[in-house]
């Protein structure tokens, strides 16, 4: 092309037309991600007008508040009150605590009291706002008018000392790398950013001198991230036998501050379980505490519990084992590959079916004190090989004494309680109690946990027991010295039985709750240790074998009551139950079992690490992602109908001014189900993250986020954010100039410590307030609590779940979410189920027995779910033996809805494996809507959406389709996201300002397109005419 | 060579373009969501700034850079498509850099190759 000007022309089209190239696709991902860009900036595509006469009352949850301050500071009281609650008191000889912060000095102990882990990273971490404060233990001291050695915070100030300090993933204070990414190989270093003896110069500890010293040991949690048992110290210089082990400069550290103080108190500032025994046994160790992730205002209740202005009162809700790496669970946890995973020459995977891992819970039941409890009666009473050297951490015959430093549910008080089980009656089929007197034996007023344990009868060779486990507690008020109080302790029996896999029913089903005939033992205790002790001294008679490992432990046989079962009862506890989750066990897939499973018949056997697993052609069923199919089925379903009705129709407005559902089964819902286009219905499930509106039913924009210490920040930045001008007029509206716009509501303690006050008025207090931030932040739903168990103390995710218990998890749950609930937001409890590790959780098959799915890691979602007061719940991101968690039917169909009742709805967690995770086995197996869909477009078989034609032949696919929408539909009418709806109000549609520009900008570049290729085209043809002339 | 005589900045440039575009083909094959459109336009890209190199057809080095810095830039934004989600995942700290390394250096050939079409547009293709 010689022409000059037909260049120039071609050049500008060139340039035009590539910017709409960039453009229009730039544009579909941003219609594309409208509600994530809206939640973002602050914008909306919708408002609701109401068309009525203005006059109706549109708000049905009111706020407690009357502003977000007052809400700000409710919230930082009551997380004061439940680190208070919460700190656990292990050890404190010679009462070297309290500190009389009038007269003496603290000199903080550790570069860790410098950089103490406030809570966890991404789903829990504890951002804040630039004018919040973050209480470490040096600000909480300062506050609470302690005196402080300056120049120890100095040192540890220093740029020669936070040198040392934990900065993994861009965070002081953090020593993890979370990743989302799979992993072929175990975490390799973890940074416990302890600082080496040698910086300590003479004056610095001269200054120490006289002074009590406070040591701050740390760990840190994390979403994505776990620690390893061979990992090494990233500290230069540092080392440790494990992680949760102390390092050496900790060890030095700790004899330095032995040398320089009137006496020692040390902090464990941790949510796995560490190794602390050498504490204990170390006499000029004066105190431990135990203080958790206390979130953002936590550390200022350690203050008062430091002081004695209060009085702790918290309990473990783990168990404190000698040796971290002790246990079963222990023997399988982290990467274990199939021999024919896609790394192998194999090829029956692929890395997009996310499924080359698996991890073998081969301790069946005994996880945390069910295992360490049941072989300590085990060696008691002499049977199972309880004695045996396997699993003994000394390599000499197992001894409980060497295995336990605290166990589970220990605790210690400034004052002393007598604990008195005067009844136990209960009713199969209905309620149980336990009647309890608590005295206050001491001399400072305190509060009293009353924890209820029973023992079932065990038969050797039958299904496997825990020797002891919790079935309820409940919490004193505060007793003053020599008061007495009578409490009950309320349990449901249905939690006593065992789940018998091989039980044949009355209507010829497998598989059923069992209570066997046979002796029960109640009893109560300071842990389940002590509980246990009683069971045994009232059932041997005598207190002699039995082995206590703190002072302070009491066997007293009158705390234990027998209860007999004449005849066993496999009924009454099993209405819909059968066999669901068979294809959990490992066993199954193969002709000979691969796997030995622990039992108590003889503790020397299941010590094995299960490696090598070859999956076999029925287990890549699940494992490349092939367990449904879109076919052409059934007359079709009705789409798009104009019946004349919105959501608000199904709302119940109570006398009380309280608004409930219609019944799930009214046929109004049919109807109203049946106005949504497939085209909504469609984009709802693909894209449930930021739930847009359906017009036809008007169901307004709602926003849902994580996490379990509040909204995080990283989500919703501030009670502002989810606010638009268009909202003024709501009661609770916050807007973009308050005080409060951009606060961090990511705020209260992590699980582990609101779990260990043992208090369930608290921790209901707690989802209110959850509620309350809802209400002032335009949210509607909290992906809260964490209800997985700690398997191990190696999880570093410990920290967003409560405890090792199932039923310390179930209570707890139940509380936060019926507070919650009472304030309209909808609490969606995660993650459902079996993710009790993080290591390549993306995928990963989970295997174990049905009886400890069922009796540990479902029953502490069981409570939340079977009352319904969990509105939602998140599915977790593993797989349920082979088969992604939302695609297995036996959890999410045959347990959740037809056993446990569940009328909540469930959602994903985010799509980390657009494969694995794919829409269409979620949606046939009733396992909810999609968090986020991005990458369905680059997956095998696509979006939802350019599927619609097959979808629209497959009348049982749409049918659950139905089905996931009117869950969640069923829960949002009975929530806060009807505050300003009436049966009047319509939806408006309207272009962002983003849109507009987006739309704008292509419009120009399509015209200068047409216009520059024009003149080219003219400039080409007059050069053509001008040649042939 | 023949293939080279005579021939100027349009042309060289077309054929970086055609480099760049198989490089950032190369690199998309690691890229962690990927989509196939997106090679579909890659590979049309690829097509037409090989092709006018070998075939003096003057229709075909006329369209060839307007076309290619379409293909390439359609590319380079419509990979977004898929990758977003990843993309916040890494700006809000949920994931680590690593994972969309891959995707950045992709679409930064493919970006890339869409200004060097742009440039050779306005270039001869022969002396």
């Amino acid at each position: 092309m010689k022409n000059k000007k037909a260049r120039l022309w071609r050049g500008l089209t060139a340039i035009t037309a590539a910017l709409l190239a960039l453009l229009i696709p730039a544009t579909y991902t941003v219609n594309d991600n409208l509600s994530v860009l809206n939640s973002q900036l602050g914008t909306s595509s919708t408002s609701m007008v109401d068309t009525g006469d203005g006059t109706a009352d549109s708000v049905y949850y009111e706020s407690e508040f009357t502003s977000v301050a007052d809400l700000v500071a409710a919230k930082n009281e009551l997380a004061e009150q439940i680190s208070e609650e919460g700190s656990v008191l292990l050890k404190n000889n010679n009462d070297a605590l309290p500190i009389d912060k009038d007269t003496e000095t603290v000199t903080l102990w550790g570069m860790n009291s410098h950089t103490p882990t406030l809570g966890g990273m991404i789903g829990s971490s504890t951002s804040v706002d630039s004018d919040q404060t973050a209480y470490g233990i040096e600000e909480a001291l300062a506050a609470k008018g302690f005196t402080v050695n300056q120049d120890m915070i100095d040192l540890y100030s220093s740029d020669a000392a936070m040198a040392y300090a934990r900065t993994g993933f861009g965070a002081t204070g953090h020593g993890l790398t979370p990743s989302f990414a799979a992993t072929y190989e175990s975490p390799s270093t973890y940074q416990v950013g302890e600082i080496p003896a040698s910086l300590y110069t003479d004056d610095v500890l001269a200054s120490a001198d006289d002074t009590v010293a406070v040591v701050v040991i740390s760990r840190d949690s994390s979403e994505a991230a776990d620690y390893e048992v061979d990992m090494v110290n990233g500290t230069e210089g540092d080392s440790f036998e494990r992680p949760l082990a102390l390092s050496d400069y900790e060890r030095d550290m700790i004899e330095l501050a032995k040398e320089h103080s009137t006496r020692v108190i040390v902090l464990i500032n941790s949510d796995c379980a560490m190794e602390i025994d050498e504490l204990k046994q170390d006499d000029e160790i004066d105190a431990i505490l135990w203080v958790g992730l206390p979130g953002v205002n936590g550390f200022l209740g350690v203050a008062d519990i430091l002081s004695g202005d209060e009085n702790p009162s918290g309990h473990l809700s783990d168990t404190y084992a000698t040796n971290s790496a002790s246990s079963p669970a222990m023997q399988n946890f982290g990467v274990y590959t199939y021999t024919n995973s896609s790394q192998s020459s194999a090829g029956d995977l692929t890395s997009d079916d996310k499924g080359d891992w698996y991890i073998v819970e081969t301790e069946g039941i005994y996880v945390g004190y069910k295992y360490y409890e049941t072989r300590y009666e085990d060696s008691v009473l002499g049977q199972g090989n309880a004695d045996s050297t396997e699993g003994s951490s000394t390599g000499d015959a197992w001894s409980y004494e060497d295995e336990m430093t605290y166990p589970f549910g220990y605790g210690l008080s400034y004052t002393t309680f007598e604990q008195t089980l005067d009844d136990v009656t209960l009713e199969i089929g209905g309620t149980g109690t336990a009647t309890v007197t608590v005295t206050n034996t001491g001399d400072v007023a305190g509060k009293s946990v009353v924890q209820l344990y029973v023992q079932t009868p065990y038969t050797d060779g039958g299904v496997e027991k825990s020797a002891i486990q919790l079935i309820g507690f409940t919490k004193t008020d505060t007793l003053e010295p020599n008061e007495s109080v009578t409490v009950t302790v309320e349990f449901d029996p249905e939690y006593m039985c065992s789940y018998d896999e091989d039980m044949v029913k009355a209507d010829g089903t497998t598989g059923a709750w069992v209570l066997d005939a046979g002796d029960y033992y109640f009893a109560i205790g300071n842990g389940a240790h002590e509980a246990l002790n009683n069971v045994l001294a009232n059932k041997l008679g005598t207190t002699s074998g039995l082995t206590t490992i703190t002072d302070e432990e009491v066997i007293n046989a009158d705390n234990a009551i027998l209860w007999t079962l004449d005849t066993q009862d496999i009924e009454t506890y099993s209405e819909n139950v059968e066999n669901a989750l068979q294809n959990m066990d490992i066993n199954s897939y193969y002709d000979e079992d691969v796997v030995e499973y622990f039992t108590r018949s003889d503790w020397s056997t299941g010590w094995g690490t299960v490696t090598d697993l070859t999956a076999t052609d029925e287990m890549l069923v699940g494992l490349t992602n092939s367990n449904y199919e879109l076919t052409e089925n059934g007359d079709g379903v009705t789409w798009g109908a104009d019946n004349g009705l919105t959501l608000f129709d199904m709302v119940v407005i109570n006398d009380d001014g309280t608004i409930s559902a219609l019944d799930f089964d009214d046929e109004q819902w049919d109807l109203l189900l049946d106005q949504i286009t497939l085209d909504e219905a469609i984009r709802f499930i693909e894209k449930a993250g930021d739930l847009e509106n359906i017009d036809s039913i008007v169901l307004p924009r709602l926003y849902q986020n994580d996490g379990p210490l509040g909204f995080t920040y990283d989500q919703v930045a501030g009670y502002a954010t989810r606010w638009t001008e268009n909202d003024s007029s709501e009661p609770t509206y916050v807007s973009s100039d308050d005080e409060y716009a951009t606060e961090s509501m990511n705020t209260m303690p992590t699980e582990p410590v609101v779990a260990a006050t043992f208090n369930t008025e608290l921790v209901e207090r707690e989802g209110e307030l959850f509620g309350e931030d809802g209400l002032w932040a335009n949210e509607v739903s909290l992906f809260a609590p964490g209800l997985n168990l700690h398997r191990t103390p190696y999880n570093a995710r410990n920290h967003e779940y409560y405890s090792e218990d199932s039923m310390l998890t179930n209570i707890m749950g139940v509380a936060v979410c019926t507070g919650g609930q009472s304030k309209g937001l909808m609490m969606e409890p995660k993650h459902l189920a079996f993710n009790e590790q993080e290591t390549n959780r993306s995928g990963i098959s989970t295997f174990m027995t049905e009886q400890a799915a069922r009796e540990n890691n479902l029953r502490a979602f069981q409570g939340a779910m079977s009352t319904n007061v969990a509105d939602g719940v998140m599915t977790s991101f593993n797989r349920v033996g082979t088969v992604y968690s939302s695609a297995h039917s036996g959890l999410m169909t045959q347990i959740v809805r037809n056993e446990w009742g569940y009328t909540g709805w469930l959602i994903t967690d985010m799509i980390n494996g657009a494969d694995y995770m794919n829409w269409r086995d979620i949606v046939f197996a009733g396992g909810g809507a999609c968090l986020t869909s991005s990458g369905y477009a680059g997956s095998t078989i696509g979006t939802m959406a350019a599927s619609k034609t097959a979808i629209s032949k497959d009348t049982e696919f749409q049918e659950q389709m139905k089905l996931t929408i009117k869950y969640y539909l069923y829960n949002i009418v009975e929530s806060s996201a009807m505050n300003g709806l009436t049966a009047d109000t319509e939806i408006v549609t309207n272009l962002t300002w983003f849109q507009i520009l987006c739309y704008a900008a292509i419009a120009v570049s399509a015209v200068l397109t047409v216009a520059f290729a024009a003149l080219w085209l003219l400039s080409l043809r007059k050069s053509k005419s001008q040649q042939d002339s | 060579m023949a293939i080279f005589a005579n021939k100027s900045g349009g042309f060289y440039l077309t054929a970086l373009a055609a480099i760049l575009t198989l490089v950032s083909l190369i690199v998309y094959n690691s890229v962690m969501y990927t989509y196939t459109l997106i090679y579909v336009l890659l590979v049309a890209a690829l097509v037409l700034e090989v092709l006018p190199l070998f075939l003096n057809i003057p229709f075909l080095t006329g369209v060839a850079p307007v076309a290619n810095a379409v293909l390439n830039g359609a590319a380079g934004m419509g990979s977004a498509v898929v990758m977003v989600n990843q993309i916040a995942y890494v700006v809000t700290g949920l994931d680590q850099m690593s994972t969309i390394t891959s995707y950045i250096v992709f679409a930064s050939v493919a970006i890339v190759a869409m200004l060097v079409n742009i440039v050779a547009a306005f270039l001869k293709w022969e002396k």
